[in-house]
């Protein structure tokens, strides 16, 4: 079993691995990604490593066309609207992500519901930038498999 | 473990004022305060020496971030010559005035203080739109930030949700937009007081006395559809559906109540105060909803004996538009997926069963986040004591008003009833 600790470098060294992790209370089996140490519901602190499906669907988004300095540095603005939103991995394990490749569903406003997967970063932020930065952003594309079954 | 909820003794609003709320380049914190505070003192009927003054409380989100200043406490005592009584600051986001006042009534309800003073500031405008975005978002929870969300992002995803669940459209928010810039026009100390039709007509003839062809806008929602006129900042959230970026200040008097008719004419009785805690997002257990809000409301209504129905007119946390149809329906005035129809069947306008926002709102007043729990305050303080002007509500039989402040993505609420009686 793996002994990191559950908290938000543990999710973030395991996103770096390919991993999308979360943890579940043994006392009441609920499960939380990003992980907890404590369970804020029974206030247990019985948790255990849990890997998460890397596929989910879509619960709301948007497409911000004003955006924080630092996503503007990477080039997201106006004419490259940054699209944010919630995903839903399974039933209540819900996640904020951000949404890539969305313009090849060519259409607006992205469906609810549109089946998604975690796209996992190709290599670790770069440990130069300033602290913000290199928390590794969980991202989510049109699972296009899932589309090509649905339609 | 839930029992109801009162104050050791019944504390009163005596006085209330706001300095103006605008980009103020050549003006700080410290000095809107004051204006607010002169405001403040101006409007307690029987007069304020400020040597009585026992305590303040006030609200600050982040002047720390906005203009690099922080421990505002010190820096307000002195200017206000209250040294060396104490000052002491809360936050809680865009609720962190809300959160002063309801401190305040605590210190007096608990006997400790007789006369308290409480309101809030932020100092927004010294930094560029990209960077005010960025210290809003250090409001949100820390996962919500590094995916890159802005508030105007977050309420974005609300109303995607809001428009799924319920079948409303973005005209709904327009409906939201121009009441609360109706409601503007009659107020000189918003910011923005103007309506929609005043600000086309004046772009209209902006554009003609530059030589360029008049713009033909067939209404004001043609208006608000016109992406150059009205652009897009995180669908479906528009630049009209946003609160501006404002410096400003608030300031109320409050004391004991058995000390009420020595400051007043008309005081205001703390009939109910409630304040409650939420979730981001992804842990909420809705999008469409706010846990904060509807523990907040169920706190002051219980205390205050009184219910939805009760509340003759509300200030509410319109920080975007979609965020106000959450709140009516959230505080109970309209069931839940009915706010929507609500504000565009003219219920929640002046002349409507339910006022909302009657001072333009955040919208249209304007936003200093710190200053904005205590700003709502002062216009039910208005409304209660018929000095609202042109935007008065009827003043027969208007007794009881309520303003709620919304902080974070629904991490901190408070809800404050006020009553003439």
């Amino acid at each position: 079993m793996d002994t990191r600790p559950f908290n938000d470098h543990s999710f973030a060294s395991f996103l770096s691995e390919k991993q999308l992790m979360g943890s579940r209370c043994g006392g009441c089996q609920r499960l939380f990604v990003p992980p907890r140490a404590m369970c804020p519901a029974c206030h247990g602190a019985d948790l255990e490593w849990e890997r998460l499906p890397e596929t989910g669907k879509l619960v709301a988004c948007t497409h911000m066309t004003l955006v924080a300095p630092d996503l503007a540095e990477q080039g997201y603005g106006r004419d490259n609207p940054c699209c944010v939103g919630v995903v839903e991995l399974q039933a209540h394990v819900r996640i904020v992500a951000r949404l890539e490749q969305t313009d090849r569903l060519g259409r607006l406003p992205i469906p609810v519901g549109l089946p998604v997967r975690v796209l996992f970063p190709e290599h670790e932020p770069s440990t130069e930038k300033p602290a913000t930065h290199t928390h590794p952003v969980l991202v989510c594309v049109p699972d296009t498999a899932s589309d090509a079954q649905r339609d | 473990m839930t029992r109801k909820r009162q104050l050791g003794r019944q504390v009163a609003v005596v006085g209330a004022g706001m300095s103006a709320f605008d980009m103020f380049a050549e003006r700080d914190s410290k000095d809107l305060f004051i204006e607010a505070f002169q405001n403040m003192r101006d409007s307690v009927d029987r007069g304020l020496d400020p040597a009585d003054i026992e305590a303040l409380y006030f609200g600050n989100f982040t002047n720390d971030f906005f203009v690099r200043q922080s421990h505002w406490g010190a820096i307000l005592s002195d200017a206000l010559g209250l040294v060396p009584k104490p000052v002491t600051r809360t936050e809680g986001a865009c609720a962190s005035s809300g959160l002063a006042f309801r401190e305040a009534v605590f210190a007096i309800a608990s006997g400790f203080y007789d006369i308290v003073l409480t309101g809030g500031l932020e100092e927004m405008s010294k930094r560029p739109t990209a960077e005010v975005a960025e210290g809003l978002a250090l409001a949100a929870i820390p996962y919500e930030r590094h995916v890159g969300f802005t508030f105007p992002g977050v309420f974005g995803v609300i109303a995607n949700a809001y428009f799924e669940q319920y079948g409303a459209a973005r005209e709904h928010l327009m409906d939201v937009t121009i009441k609360s810039h109706d409601n503007a026009a009659f107020n000189p100390a918003a910011q923005i007081n103007q309506s929609i039709r005043q600000i086309m007509d004046s772009k209209a003839a902006r554009a003609e006395s530059r030589g360029q062809p008049r713009p033909s806008w067939s209404s004001e929602k043609d208006f608000l559809c016109d992406e150059k006129a009205n652009p897009a900042v995180a669908s479906p959230i528009h630049l009209f559906d946003c609160c501006p970026i404002s410096d400003g200040a608030s300031c109320l008097l409050l004391v004991a109540e058995e000390l009420a008719s020595k400051f007043s004419d008309a005081p205001l009785h703390v009939a109910g105060i409630g304040q409650g805690s939420g979730r981001g997002l992804q842990a909420a257990e809705e999008l469409t909803s706010f846990e904060a809000t509807r523990a907040a409301a169920r706190e002051a209504y219980d205390m205050a004996g009184l219910g939805p129905r009760d509340i003759q007119f509300a200030e509410v946390h319109d920080c975007f538009s979609i965020a106000e149809i959450l709140h009516i329906e959230d505080l109970g005035f309209f069931e839940p997926g009915t706010g929507y129809r609500a504000v565009s069947d003219g219920l929640t306008r002046l002349d409507g069963p339910k006022p909302i926002n009657t001072s333009g709102g955040l919208k249209c007043k304007g936003h200093p986040v710190g200053a904005t729990g205590a700003a709502q305050l002062v216009e039910v303080w208005k409304q209660l004591r018929n000095e609202a002007g042109q935007r008065q509500l009827p003043a027969e039989n208007l007794r009881i008003g309520a303003a709620h402040n919304l902080g974070g993505t629904g991490g901190t609420c408070t809800f404050t009833i006020l009553e003439r009686r």
